[in-house]
């Protein structure tokens, strides 16, 4: 009977539940439930009572989290510095996990794409570790390895694209039948290359991109078909290749490679990329093997070509991402870092917070809540900070995303862009539980543990010793990771000053550039040189006619925009080269006033003038590095060379000049000779100039207009490309550096900033909490000076504490950074005192408030404070 | 019930008889109520589990503090709750919980701190 009226009376109480949970519009599924609990048959009360125990804990974590709320809302100032520290934390993971994403998880656009590699002849002894291969070392790799599905290859070129439109220039690739299969992509319209198509003399026919489709074409289906007008020559378009493939780099057309028996036979003539397909089960090393071994049976059967020539393998990942990967890396590690600090922080104020709530936390322990319930509260708690600070977060890496694009490799860009997807709102979710977590889980500790032990026994502010040592470690900590990043970004910035100021060789302020190519491989009027020459002429002298410019010269590859364009030559006198040790300097042909526009220094002799031109005898310039490499100790004036083939003449020494760094601005110059663009003997095929530099008062780009206008008066059929100030061409290449370094001296001074507020919210704390023993003191004769020095020392001495820390963490770590440094030693002296010294100036700043506050503690009040 | 001995078993039931005795105060109620009261007046900070409320209210009723009686809702006429109300003795009980409760955390707190009492 009394059991019967319990269950009736749980059972009322159970329906007012389920009523009050369907007015608060709680989940359907609850309610539901709820209420069949409350209508259920009279004798299954106690598996009733069973389910609330099971319904229990999502009600729990309701009240918990209603509870969380309201807890926040009663100290707005500390919620709001918590979920904008998560933000920042959060939101920068974000931005930069959308980099790695698009970079390096990302798949390619190639059917698996894992086994994709490239493959480079080694010529390391001429400087060239990852050299084009030579059309017939290609083709005996092809036949003899046993590692590789297939292997194909192709050669980069650039056309002018004329007829329906503007004349354009566009990047293209003569290619093996066999490369689109080979990378697992079709046409989305039209077919692909037949191997007949690959054969001397075949039809000329093209395969255009997605992007020239749609801009230039408009996306017209009938393109397949239709004929278009490359260098002068007509071709007949027969498909479309997928949205996003420019293969290799940013190529927007594709040409049957179509080489002949001469060209297969060729072992000295270096141009072509190859890609391979690594067999099933067969590893990136046991390729590299294979290859080094075909390798080294070509060098004992040709050894005048193929002396010290090796093959290396890489992965087409790495290749496509090149040398950001460490970059991204340390960027990737330095946010992380930022993250941690954020999660210290906000843990040392959860603690503080801890100790002022034992109290309440004790009271909820006495009226029945387990120590797991006490638990589980705290940690609401910081889940709902990290889930604030996990959607801001997104709201940051929106506006963050688009400075970030330039990190994303041109090889890349069509088709990976950084954005905001579900792969990257899962990465900010984990993130943030991770960040909830490391920042929740020893408050939650201390403050069930105080619950418990502490009981109602103790009070509400004394005994926060536990605690405080916890959030002594933890401010040394976040010192600690501030000085790894200090360092790193003091690294990486004296990195690009060095970069930045190292001498180039030449001026390029005040320097127009733009490239003009002339078709000279097909039928049109520049395949006779004088007709080129004639082109140069008209263009030069009508530039240089333009006001405001001072001077313009003509040249085969503007320094940084080439790795090689190099020849083999002889010098007059000198013994032959031994078998592979072969001269080899990088071969420009320019106009007589180039050297000049863009302000390479004569170091002896003379510069190129008008008259050296066809009739005049043969001459050339080379640098200082060629000069002293092949004529030491002697005057290189007026001695001879010839390039290493049939029927070279000889050309004589007229000039010395400074080295210019033409492969990147890392690298010291190499050897290199310069020919007179009018005199043929120098300026065949593939030296035909085609860069243009304009040096002029003022503004380069304002000039930009003009200069085109005076090119298509000569010839309205030539495209003008890469107009661009010459500045810009070589901040181009400290651009993704550039980033890096902001990136990582941005988090650093974030990580600054959140050390030292924990720093200095600690020790205000810490004096809020010591007033009374302070004004005691005060009150028996301590003078304000002398507390003021114990605060400050309380925070230098943990400022002390992180510093030696993150210094011998940086010494550890900075090694990892060393391929991306140039110029400066992983263990700076200057970079790590400079960090020591902004530290500690931060440090004694953070420290000065709360100790200057507690040195104007008036005892009196202080005592009558409590 | 069993052997109760633990310190903190003790503390509950004193304090959450009290806390019940004091909501009673007010006014007839049944355990829902009872239990919503404690909850909202502290903010969520105390919890009343149906495990410990309904043990407590069976309790005090059959120490006569208070009284229980099955009645029809104000609101509604349709549904039947059991109200408990507050015997006289329950009243003078509470007085005398509460006296009690102010001494021990009075004392507790001339240990804790004395000097807040200066």
């Amino acid at each position: 009977m009394r059991q019967d009226d319990l269950e009736r009376e749980l059972r009322t109480d159970l329906e007012l539940e389920a009523a009050e949970q369907r007015a608060a519009g709680l989940s359907d599924a609850e309610a539901h439930h709820a209420a069949r609990r409350a209508f259920g048959n009279i004798t299954r009360v106690t598996e009733d009572v069973r389910e609330i125990s099971r319904w229990r804990p999502i009600e729990q974590v309701a009240q918990d989290l209603r509870y969380a709320v309201r807890t926040l809302r009663k100290s707005p100032g500390f919620a709001l510095f918590a979920v904008l520290a998560l933000a920042l934390g959060l939101g920068a993971n974000a931005a930069i996990f959308s980099v790695v994403d698009a970079v390096l998880l990302r798949p390619l656009p190639f059917r698996d794409a894992g086994r994709l590699v490239e493959v480079w002849e080694d010529d390391s002894h001429m400087g060239f570790p990852l050299d084009t291969p030579a059309p017939a070392n290609f083709a005996d790799w092809k036949h003899r390895n046993h590692v590789f599905t297939d292997m194909a290859a192709l050669k980069g070129d650039l056309y002018a694209l004329t007829g329906d439109g503007p004349p354009e220039q566009v990047e293209g690739s003569p290619v093996t039948a066999n490369l689109f299969p080979l990378l697992g992509v079709s046409p989305i319209l039209g077919r692909g290359f037949s191997a007949t198509e690959d054969q001397p003399g075949g039809p000329r026919v093209a395969l255009i991109s997605y992007g020239l489709w749609q801009r230039r074409f408009a996306g017209d289906r009938t393109i397949a078909g239709r004929d278009i007008w490359l260098d002068n020559e007509k071709y007949q378009v027969i498909g479309v290749m997928p949205r996003g493939v420019t293969f290799p780099e940013q190529s927007q057309i594709w040409l049957p490679l179509a080489l002949g028996p001469r060209e297969w036979a060729q072992r000295d003539s270096h141009y072509l990329r190859v890609f391979a397909r690594l067999k099933p089960g067969v590893t990136l090393a046991q390729a590299q093997r294979e290859m080094t071994g075909i390798a080294r049976q070509l060098t004992v059967e040709y050894p005048a070509t193929n002396t010290n020539l090796g093959a290396t393998v890489v992965s087409l990942r790495d290749q496509l991402v090149g040398n950001l990967k460490a970059a991204l890396w340390a960027v990737t590690a330095g946010v992380g870092c930022v993250l941690l600090i954020a999660c210290a922080n906000l843990a040392g104020l959860l603690l503080a917070r801890a100790a002022g709530r034992r109290r309440e936390f004790a009271v909820r322990a006495a009226l029945g809540a387990g120590r797991a319930r006490l638990a589980t509260q705290a940690l609401v708690e910081s889940l709902l900070l990290a889930a604030l600070g996990g959607a801001l977060g997104v709201m940051l890496a929106v506006w963050a995303i688009p400075f970030l694009r330039h990190l994303v490799p041109t090889t890349l860009a069509a088709w990976s862009q950084p954005r905001i997807d579900w792969p990257l709102l899962a990465f900010l979710a984990c993130a943030s539980i991770l960040a909830a977590v490391l920042s929740g889980t020893l408050p939650a500790m201390v403050l069930s543990r105080a619950g418990w032990a502490g009981s109602l026994r103790q009070g509400g502010r004394t005994s926060t010793g536990g605690s405080s040592r916890l959030r002594r470690l933890l401010i040394i900590g976040e010192v600690g990771l501030a000085v790894v990043l200090l360092v790193g970004a003091g690294l990486l910035t004296k990195t690009l000053w060095k970069l930045s100021h190292v001498p180039l060789g030449f001026r390029p302020g005040g320097v127009l550039t733009m490239r003009t190519a002339l078709p000279i491989s097909s039928d049109t009027p520049y395949r006779d040189f004088t007709a080129r020459s004639e082109f140069y002429r008209r263009v030069l002298e009508k530039v240089t006619a333009l006001p405001g410019v001072v001077s313009a010269g003509y040249t085969t590859f503007l320094p940084l925009t080439n790795d090689g364009g190099t020849s083999a030559f002889i010098v007059e006198g000198a013994p032959p080269p031994l078998p592979g040790q072969i001269n080899d300097a990088n071969h420009r042909a320019i106009s007589a006033a180039y050297l000049e526009t863009i302000g390479v220094r004569l170091r002896a002799g003379r510069s190129f003038r008008d008259a050296d031109g066809p009739a005049a005898p043969l001459v050339a310039i080379v640098n200082q590095a060629m000069a002293r490499q092949y004529w030491p100790a002697q005057n290189p004036l007026g001695r001879r060379f010839r390039f290493d083939r049939d029927k070279s003449p000889w050309f004589t020494i007229v000039g010395v000049v400074d080295d210019v760094r033409q492969m990147g601005i890392d690298l010291n110059g190499r050897a290199e000779m310069y020919f007179p663009c009018r005199q043929a003997a120098g300026t065949y095929g593939y030296f035909t100039p085609r860069d243009l530099a304009i040096r002029v008062n003022g503004d380069p780009l304002s000039y930009a207009t003009a200069v085109e206008r005076a090119i298509w008066e000569v010839d309205r059929n030539q495209p003008v490309a890469d107009v661009m100030p010459m500045q810009q061409l070589i901040a181009g290449k400290l651009v993704s550096r550039d980033i890096a370094v902001k990136l990582i001296g941005a988090f650093a001074a974030l990580s600054l900033l959140l050390a030292a507020l924990g720093l200095y919210g600690l020790l205000a704390y810490t004096v809020t909490q010591r007033r009374r023993e302070i004004g005691v003191r005060m009150a028996l004769g301590a003078r304000p000076g002398q507390v003021l020095e114990a605060v400050l020392r309380e925070g230098l001495y943990l400022v002390l504490g992180g510093l030696a820390i993150g210094a011998a963490a940086s010494w550890a770590v900075m090694r990892g950074l060393a391929s991306l440094l140039y110029s400066v030693s992983p263990s700076d002296p200057v970079v790590f005192g400079a960090a020591a010294a902004v530290l500690l100036l931060v440090g004694s700043i953070a420290s000065c408030v709360p100790a200057y506050r507690a040195a104007s503690i008036d005892p009196v009040t202080a005592l009558r404070y409590e | 019930m069993p052997n109760e001995s633990s310190g903190r078993i003790q503390l509950l039931q004193g304090t959450l008889d009290m806390l019940i005795l004091r909501t009673l105060l007010f006014g007839p109620a049944h355990g829902h109520q009872i239990a919503k009261h404690i909850q909202r007046t502290t903010e969520d900070l105390l919890q009343v589990e149906h495990g410990s409320l309904y043990p407590a209210l069976h309790r005090l009723e059959r120490k006569g503090w208070i009284s229980a009686k099955w009645e029809v809702a104000e609101k509604d006429a349709k549904r039947e709750f059991k109200y408990y109300r507050l015997t006289p003795a329950g009243k003078k009980q509470l007085v005398a919980e509460e006296s009690k409760w102010r001494k021990l955390t009075g004392a507790v707190a001339r240990i804790m701190w004395p000097a807040e009492e200066s």
